[in-house]
């Protein structure tokens, strides 16, 4: 198989990279944090590969492959550059053909300042700051292959436009977040969501004893579509061993006669932490829509192994409440 | 002076002059040019020089802002204790293999950090050639400065090693490099794009330079030397060469003069315009030997010419008029020599015409001789073009009657010969139509009309009589069928065998119209009336015992159609009464 | 002498378990004392300013014992918990504390440096220095 064949190379390049991880200083390379070139330009990336099969699908795809520029400069100006190839190259065992599509996309382009801990404004294409799973939405950082359904039906994963930010004056460990985008989104070529105007309020809280609790509330235009409203909440657990995420929305897409449409979508995760390498992961996942008739239910299992950190191979079994979807996927993703 | 002299003399002149001119504009072009080359030279080096000392700088310049980037710079706030400045500053003094020192300053001026370690601590002195701010990572306000203690040697280094080439960087008054040979000497100077107040300047030894040029000179002489004895030599060979024939010619003219020998010939084997001139001198020696010649011989033809020229026109005016008494392929055939006038036959299938004028001996009792003799001379007279237009055979006329074939003595095929037939046929019915017209008009009332008849058979064709009197002709059955069929033809018709119709029904309209056994024959003969397209034209002729009715429908104006209804109406009235 | 081995070492005892070490700012600062909750923040970078000051966190290089008791003591993270912050951070465009190579920089760059904030050994305080928490 293919895929066995990509096999010794990828093993070849990350060798490479960990041997060069463990040569690295602090001061000098380290894997997972990038080059600083000079003290205003660090640069890094990430790719992926994913590996499918299910009844209807065979398929192997370097998901994605991105290049990250990013630094400060005078006092509290920031930027960050991200630009991605996504899925560059797909091979399609079932039905016998190979895609390629290198053009990159702009998946971030933004700039950030910081006038106080109370507020901090970030004006250009960046992640929408709703949730957690959104905040990490790369391969290397997860602890699955798979995304939620949550988190790819339910809200725009990016926004074009402006998100003040900062720690709430009047609470502790409180942050907040107010974000607007009026226009289309700054590359539209992969985004869940098209829209042209959003709009929303989020809140985090840290709560004592490794408790975090956070949710939203906002308001987006999809292209020819109605006006969308959504209520989004985020919990999440940690001790040594084990995590626990939890993150459910619901929203409501006004329809040009009728009731709206609603939608309702969470998942619960928990990690169970093995070791710092290892981990075994469980995942429930629902999601229902008026718009259509049944309602989808995932179950997950998998397993996660990290030779260090920022190198992640991953393999997970789904059951599907239709049970041809039932699959098997495993990645491998670096971040350098 | 002797021509041949004077040619001498003009040839030399001639190359001589042009030579001596080039080479003297040569000389002192590539004299001017050697001159305008090592200035040129010289500052094309100065120019490679000049911009490898300014990437050396810029490069110097570059490497500096890269380090100032360099996070490490943050340790002149803590005074570099830990030496990573220093680190840095001295790898890149051994990178660059830099003669001078790089140096961190504090904003107020004391060294931090050094790749000269002996420095530090103490008060930057002497002028930096480059100085670099740093930022602090946390702040806006400046932290110091990146500057370089920068040795002229970096940049003199650079020049190019040559024994007549003197280099010199000259910054602020002073004088770097090597210093120049001799006073006398080539000089450019050039400043750097990066650092204007450096100047390099080159200079070159003046005689050095033009030692060669020296040399080129004593050469240019001795060529001119040598050029003027060859082309003297040259001159001399070619002068004789073009001579040697021109003498000669005359020394044979003078002696054809002097014997009258006309034989003599002059010997010049040359292909070029002294040879073609030899060989006009000689054809016109051997014209005027042939016209001498030539004269004796004509008045003895003279006599010869006439007496043959005679019995040629009695010759021609012979055939001239037998040719109205022979078929004109006949007459063609026997005179182009194709065959000869001997008694013989052979069989051929032909297409046999015959054709006569309806009631001609009726028509013509009531005229006078003159006129009949006429009116039938036009008559065959364009009968005959047209049968001659479709390459007939005309065998004879008898009296009206005219009997034609096709087929001998030149066939284009059985087919087309048949289909030749019936368009002649065609258009001599056409012709015979306008000539009623005609004949009308010129006062004979009773035009005639013809009928023809055609037929397709085997005949037996040759000359057919006895040794002295001779006739080309057909004979056979055919021959008869096809007069007969003739005979049985309505006026102003054609009518045509089944045989002919065969050949010829896929272009023409041909109707059955009768069956005829002529005399001999045993099963009927199917005839055919060939239909002619202009029948409008056509007359209306009824003739009955009280009345002859003649018109010509095609022709009638409403007028005359008026005048005739009228007399018919007449008519009808008369009876009635 | 039992006893008094005995004495010395109770009287040893608090000095053992006493704060060996202690994060300090310039002396002119205006930074006042801050806890380690406070002090995780601005070490982990959430937080940048203190009153007006922006903040300029610097650590030492390297695994110094002074750094690895930091980090367990203060930030309540051991090195694979940072490390996995900082690569996560990578992905948001956040970079980790300036360095310095050596604990004697780091007291000069802090007693230089506006808004600098560092840790150190208690012994190699001195009047350059504040101390705003001890651990």
């Amino acid at each position: 198989m293919n895929f066995f064949s990509v096999r010794p190379t990828l093993a070849l390049c990350l060798l490479a990279l960990l041997s060069d991880a463990a040569a690295a200083q602090e001061s000098g390379y380290q894997l997972g944090r990038g080059k600083a070139l000079t003290d205003w330009l660090t640069t890094g990336g990430y790719f992926s590969t994913e590996y499918s099969d299910s009844n209807n699908e065979r398929k192997l795809l370097l998901d994605d492959l991105a290049l990250l520029l990013y630094g400060e400069k005078g006092r509290g100006f920031s930027y960050l550059l991200e630009v991605e190839s996504v899925e560059p190259y797909v091979a399609d065992f079932k039905h016998d053909t190979t895609t390629t599509n290198f053009p990159p996309t702009i998946e971030r382009l933004y700039l950030d300042y910081k006038i106080s801990d109370l507020v901090s404004v970030r004006i250009g294409k960046q992640i929408t700051p709703v949730g957690y799973w959104n905040l990490q939405p790369i391969n290397v950082l997860r602890e699955t292959t798979s995304n939620p359904l949550y988190s790819d039906r339910m809200i725009p994963k990016f926004l074009t436009g402006i998100d003040v930010y900062g720690y709430a004056p009047f609470a502790t460990d409180l942050t907040y977040h107010v974000f607007a985008q009026n226009g289309h989104d700054m590359d539209q070529s992969n985004i869940n969501i098209a829209i042209d105007r959003h709009y929303g309020f989020a809140l985090e809280k840290i709560l004592p004893g490794g408790w975090k609790l956070g949710g939203s509330v906002g308001r987006f235009q999809e292209l020819n579509s109605g006006a969308t409203r959504y209520l989004q909440l985020n919990t999440r657990y940690d001790t040594d061993r084990f995590t626990l995420l939890a993150e459910g929305s619901h929203k409501l897409q006004d329809q040009k006669s009728g009731s709206p449409r609603q939608s309702d979508a969470f998942y619960v995760q928990g990690e169970y932490h093995l070791s710092v390498q290892h981990s075994l992961i469980t995942r429930a996942e629902y999601l229902h829509d008026s718009g259509v008739e049944n309602s989808e239910r995932i179950g997950i299992v998998g397993y996660s192994y990290r030779p260090v950190f920022p190198v992640s191979l991953k393999i997970e079994y789904q059951w599907h409440q239709d049970s041809a979807q039932n699959r098997v996927m495993a990645s491998i993703s670096v971040l350098f | 002076m002797s021509f041949k002299t004077k040619t001498i003399v003009l040839l030399i002149l001639l190359s001589l002059v042009p030579y001596v001119v080039t080479m003297g504009i040569l000389g002192s072009a590539y004299r001017h040019d050697m001159e305008s080359q090592l200035m040129a030279n010289m500052n094309y080096q100065l120019g490679i020089t000049i911009d490898r000392l300014d990437q050396s700088l810029l490069t110097l310049q570059n490497d500096m802002n890269f380090m100032a980037s360099l996070d490490i710079m943050n340790d002149v706030l803590s005074g570099d204790i830990d030496k990573r400045i220093v680190n840095v500053l001295q790898q890149k003094k051994t990178d660059l293999a830099l003669a001078g020192d790089f140096a961190v300053v504090d904003t107020k001026g004391t060294v931090i950090a050094s790749s000269d370690v002996n420095s530090i601590g103490t008060a930057f002195t002497g002028t930096p050639l480059l100085r670099v701010a740093l930022h602090s990572t946390f702040g806006d306000a400046a932290i110091g400065e990146l500057l370089v203690r920068y040795d002229m040697d970096n940049l003199t280094r650079y020049f190019a090693n040559d024994e007549h080439l003197a280099w010199s960087l000259l910054v602020g008054g002073e004088r770097f490099g090597a210093a120049p040979t001799t006073a006398a000497a080539l000089t450019i100077e050039g400043h750097l794009h990066s650092q204007p107040g450096m100047t390099v300047r080159l200079e070159q030894d003046r005689s050095l330079a033009f030692a060669a040029l020296d040399k080129l000179t004593r050469s240019f002489l001795f060529a001119l030397a040598i050029g003027t004895a060859l082309i003297a030599t040259i001159a001399f060979m070619v002068a004789n060469y073009i001579l040697h024939p021109i003498l000669l010619l005359a020394s044979t003219a003078r002696a054809i003069t002097e014997t009258q020998d006309y034989s003599k010939r002059v010997q010049v084997a040359r292909g070029d315009e002294i040879g073609k001139l030899a060989a006009a001198f000689n054809s016109m020696i051997g014209g005027m030997q042939d016209m001498i010649v030539r004269v004796k011989e004509e008045g003895e033809n003279k006599l010869k010419l006439a007496q043959e020229k005679n019995r040629a026109e009695m010759l021609q005016s012979l055939s001239n008029k037998l040719a109205k008494y022979l078929s004109p392929q006949i007459y063609q055939s026997i005179f182009s020599g194709e065959k000869d006038v001997t008694l013989g036959s052979s069989r051929k299938k032909l297409t046999i015409f015959f054709s006569d004028i309806v009631n001609f001996t009726g028509t013509t009792d009531q005229m006078e001789s003159e006129d009949l003799t006429q009116l039938l001379n036009h008559y065959l007279r364009e009968m005959t073009d047209i049968a001659l237009s479709h390459g007939a055979t005309i065998d004879k006329y008898i009296g009206d009657a005219i009997m034609i074939f096709f087929g001998d003595p030149h066939s284009r095929g059985v087919a087309d010969d048949a289909r030749y037939c019936v368009e002649m046929a065609l258009a001599m019915q056409r012709k015979v139509r306008e000539l009623q017209e005609l004949w009308r008009a010129t006062g004979y009332t009773k035009p005639f009309s013809i009928r023809i008849g055609i037929h397709t058979g085997y005949c037996t064709v040759g000359n057919f009589g006895t040794e002295n009197r001779m006739d080309y002709t057909i004979v056979g059955s055919s021959v008869n069928l096809a007069s007969r069929i003739q005979t049985s033809a309505a006026p102003g018709t054609i009518l045509i065998s089944e045989d002919t119709c065969l050949l010829v029904r896929d272009r023409f309209t041909c109707l059955p119209v009768a069956s005829v056994t002529p005399k001999g024959f045993i099963q009927p003969v199917l005839l055919y009336q060939v239909m002619q397209d202009d029948l409008s034209s056509q007359f209306v002729n009824v003739e009955q015992t009280g009345f002859h009715l003649q018109y010509q429908p095609g022709l009638l104006t409403p007028e005359s159609r008026e005048l005739l209804l009228q007399e018919l109406e007449k008519l009808r009235g008369g009876h009635n009464s | 002498m039992r006893i008094l081995i005995l004495v010395l070492s109770l009287l040893m005892l608090p000095a053992a378990t006493a704060a060996e070490y202690a994060v300090v700012v310039a002396s002119n600062s205006t930074i006042g004392a801050l806890d380690s909750a406070r002090l995780r923040d601005i070490f982990l970078r959430h937080r940048n300013f203190e009153g007006e000051v922006r903040l300029v966190p610097v650590n030492l290089l390297g695994e110094d014992s002074t750094r690895t008791h930091f980090e367990t003591s203060v930030l309540n993270m051991n090195r694979d918990e940072l490390n996995r912050y900082w690569i996560t951070g990578h992905f948001q465009g956040l970079k980790p504390p300036a360095t310095q190579a050596s604990l004697q920089s780091v007291k000069a760059f802090i007693a230089h440096v506006e808004g600098a904030i560092g840790y150190l050994p208690l012994a190699m305080v001195d009047d350059s220095l504040k101390v705003i928490h001890e651990f």
